[in-house]
């Protein structure tokens, strides 16, 4: 809830405060410049009752179960994502891009790169003995006039574009994209072809 | 193309194999080799003689070819009256 807001619903309402803490209207009990300022001057209040507070350009309220002074700011605030607090910052973590120039690959399949291919006559792919659960890895390439020919290991799971008896088959003049990842049971192969 | 003779017919080659490792999509000629199949060689059938022929296939180390060959077909029995 923003200052600007509160001022507008409540504030208007208020005769300006003076001194160190007067207000007026029902609510409203004015300006301090501090909790400590609030406090002294109004150690308990009336539920609905709102002052602002300087040093924290805030508004609090009396929150009557509490029987405390509450500042409005930490209302609603996310404290903690995953049990981790602090400064959220993103963070992302730059993929290894491969960049692929002869007509053939034989790979094994590495976590968190991307095999950017042109036309490939022949993909062989295999994958690592150690797969941790955040694998995942793209391999991008053209199917050319003569479709490429595709060698992978028979515990690939695939979905998505040109699969024959849910094995993808590459068909001609189609550019690919295909996402492997580790669902934590098995490898996952998702195609997506555009022609 | 590559094929495999089954009961004296031919089977073209699927575009997808596999073995207990792996999946080959599009296969190569060397895995289609390594799979049983052969490159289907075709003679041309001879030109019209007033014989008739019927193809069969030869199977060799590499290759299976269709071949024809000469036969007298059965004559028809009269109806008998």
């Amino acid at each position: 809830m923003s200052l600007r807001i509160l001022n507008t619903v409540y504030l208007g309402k208020a005769t300006p405060g003076t001194g160190g803490g007067s207000g007026g209207g029902s609510h409203n009990l004015g300006y301090y410049v501090d909790e400590t300022a609030l406090t002294t001057a109004h150690p308990t209040a009336n539920a609905g009752d709102f002052a602002i507070v300087g040093s924290t350009d805030t508004i609090w309220i009396w929150d009557d179960d509490t029987s405390a002074w509450v500042d409005s700011d930490t209302k609603g605030q996310v404290e903690s994502v995953n049990g981790r607090t602090g400064v959220v910052t993103g963070v992302q973590d730059s993929a290894t891009i491969s960049t692929v120039s002869a007509a053939t690959l034989t790979q094994e399949l590495a976590n968190n790169t991307i095999y950017d291919c042109g036309e490939l006559t022949a993909l062989t792919i295999t994958l690592p003995a150690t797969i941790n659960a955040d694998w995942a890895c793209q391999v991008n390439f053209t199917s050319g006039t003569t479709p490429t020919a595709l060698t992978a290991p028979n515990t690939i799971k695939w979905k998505g574009d040109d699969l024959t008896s849910s094995v993808f088959v590459p068909v001609a003049s189609k550019r690919y994209a295909v996402l492997f990842f580790y669902d934590g049971v098995n490898v996952r192969g998702i195609v997506q072809g555009i022609a | 193309m590559f094929v495999k003779l089954v009961n004296g017919h031919i089977e073209n080659a699927p575009v997808l194999l596999q073995d207990n490792e792996k999946t080959y999509s599009n296969p190569s000629t060397e895995t289609l080799r390594a799979f049983g199949y052969k490159e289907l060689v075709e003679e041309e059938m001879p030109e019209d003689d007033g014989k008739y022929y019927t193809s069969q296939y030869v199977e060799n180390e590499t290759t299976i070819t269709k071949v024809w060959v000469e036969y007298t077909p059965e004559e028809e029995s009269e109806p008998q009256e």
